[in-house]
């Protein structure tokens, strides 16, 4: 397979671009015209592939219209918000050029969301504080990326009956809890381990206690997994540490939070 | 070894053999890893090589556990992805060592076109077996951390040292069109000398002509000399068209008319912007070789 060498955009195009922004709202122009406004910012490796912008730009047209289908421009709530998230996870996790090293690269992800996609940005994210730059510049936090992450880690397989079922299930707050801690997002079996173990935890404790109940979970495998490698266990292993671990973290969590429910 | 304490005992640097990182080519001689791996690409896979060996008896010793039930596993993994920690960790290959294998040699090859950025290597031993056995120390649990060795290699995919160049059928990409039949073709555009030259200038290499195709697999000289000359020609005479020396020295390094500016000093060294332009006017033939000679860089462009 040859690599589809996708544009990319270094940490000083993304500061150019979002200054511009700044007195001006991001409109979606053609993404012909925005190659050609930015082209001085653009780069690409150089060999290793076939130069594949017109990729980049089919990306963007594509996530344009999966937050069209969710209630972009006009409509934009929680729900419009988490339904672009699944569908885009879902399209970006499958797509085949992005099954390279480049998907890896943030520069990769600066370009398709600063240049070619930033009124998707601007609707999916509304908040104006510090954060904001994070979501155009590559990393765990940019827009689209984040997104690319879980439906690339989440996939329980093409013959699973509920193959997308924990990209669907699982909150903000818990894909945050995986895919931002780099010691279990870049760790694909324990990150699908520890889902699947919000889940089941989900399904005995209720949604509510989820969030400090997964916050306690992370911390405990984050140290264990200094101390044993967790990547060397059977898959059924993994999963009866983590299912343990999440009722760990259940116990102390409603010892901690008991108290003042009877106070 | 690892940076916190074990709550139980390890295995000291001094106790196990590590013959060093061997990386290369697939079914090429390898060489030991060093901290970057140069003229690298999606299209290059990379083969490793590893091999431990320990005092087996004695490792049990220091573990507080019998050398008869003893299995360490040695386990191979990379990272890779820019940042202090990997963005995705894989496991490469694994034996078991015991008191009858007291060695281990892993190999894998990686596909070069799931590797971004770096190369992180890591080498473990851990505890296979016996589980909750031995000295209150001794290390209780699969998987057990005993031993550990990392190796970060940064690896370059051209970034700005590599020349952007790419073979393609052009009669798919220049369909009825009269360059489908040239042997190469440089895609750039002289408005746009600030742009960044890796991104903004590639040459096309014609798949459709096979002795072009062969002799620049091949890394005929004299044809990549041709081919590179042809580039540096056209942007060292776009660059001519400068008003003046001072605006040649204003693009950024990385940009087009910094490249355009760093060739024509190679090419006409000492000479000045009106001298150059007097040369291209009036001895054109001269001006064309001086480039043609200095795109000889044989050592690989």
């Amino acid at each position: 397979m040859r690599v589809a060498l996708l544009p990319r955009l270094k940490a000083h195009g993304v500061a150019t671009i979002l200054e511009k922004l700044k007195s001006e709202t991001p409109s979606p122009k053609d993404s012909i015209d925005q190659l050609k406004e930015y082209s001085a910012l653009k780069t690409s490796a150089p060999s290793g592939g076939t130069r594949a912008d017109t990729v980049a730009i089919e990306i963007a047209a594509e996530l344009r219209r999966i937050a069209q289908r969710a209630g972009f421009p006009t409509s934009n709530n929680q729900a419009a918000r988490a339904q672009f998230d699944q569908d885009a996870a879902l399209y970006l996790g499958q797509l085949k050029e992005l099954q390279t090293g480049e998907a890896l690269r943030d520069d990769v992800w600066a370009f398709i969301t600063t240049v070619l996609a930033p009124d998707i940005v601007v609707w999916r994210f509304t908040d104006k504080n510090r954060d904001r730059t994070a979501r155009f510049a590559g990393g765990v936090r940019n827009s689209f990326q984040r997104l690319w992450v879980r439906g690339t880690i989440l996939d329980r397989g093409e013959s699973h009956a509920h193959r997308w079922e924990l990209i669907k299930q699982l909150t903000e707050d818990a894909m945050v809890q995986i895919f931002e801690r780099a010691s279990i997002g870049g760790n694909p079996p324990l990150a699908i381990a520890i889902a699947e173990g919000w889940l089941s935890t989900a399904g005995k404790i209720g949604r509510s206690p989820m969030e400090g109940v997964m916050r306690s979970a992370t911390k405990i495998l984050r140290v264990k997994n200094q101390i044993i490698d967790l990547g060397y266990l059977t898959p059924e292993e993994l999963k009866e540490l983590v299912l343990n671990t999440f009722e760990t973290a259940t116990h102390t969590f409603i010892k901690t939070v008991e108290p003042k429910h009877g106070a | 070894m690892s940076r916190i304490a074990l709550p139980f005992l390890t295995l000291p640097d001094e106790l196990v053999n590590f013959s060093g990182w061997m990386i290369g080519p697939p079914g090429e001689p390898l060489s030991p890893a060093s901290d970057i791996l140069e003229n690298w690409d999606y299209e290059q896979d990379i083969q490793v090589n590893v091999h431990v060996d320990l005092d087996f008896n004695e490792a049990a010793n220091l573990l507080g556990i019998d050398a008869a039930d003893l299995n360490l596993a040695v386990v191979l993994s990379a990272g890779t992805g820019t940042g202090s920690l990997p963005r995705r960790v894989d496991r490469l290959a694994t034996a078991i060592i015991d008191i009858e294998r007291q060695a281990a040699t892993l190999e894998a090859i990686i596909p070069g076109c799931t590797l971004s950025g770096q190369l992180q290597l890591s080498l473990r031993i851990v505890l296979d077996a016996p589980v909750d056995s031995g000295s209150p120390l001794s290390p209780k649990l699969r998987g057990a951390r005993l031993w550990q060795y990392h190796k970060n290699i940064l690896i370059e995919d051209g970034g700005d040292s590599r020349f952007p160049i790419e073979l393609a059928s052009f009669s798919e990409s220049f369909k009825a069109r009269p360059e489908q039949y040239a042997p190469w073709l440089v895609d750039w555009s002289p408005t746009t000398l600030d742009a960044d030259f890796s991104g903004n200038v590639r040459l096309y290499v014609n798949s459709d002509i096979e002795c072009v195709c062969t002799r620049f697999v091949e890394g005929d000289a004299l044809t990549l000399q041709a081919m590179v000359a042809d580039v540096m020609t056209q942007l060292i005479e776009t660059a001519l068209d400068a008003e003046n020396e001072a605006e040649l020295h204003r693009y950024e390094e990385g940009s087009i008319g910094y490249q355009a500016r760093a060739w024509m000093e190679m090419s006409f060294p000492g000479q000045n912007l009106e001298k150059i332009r007097q040369m291209r006017n009036f001895a054109p033939g001269k001006f064309k070789a001086l480039i043609l000679a200095t795109a000889d860089f044989r050592e690989g462009i």
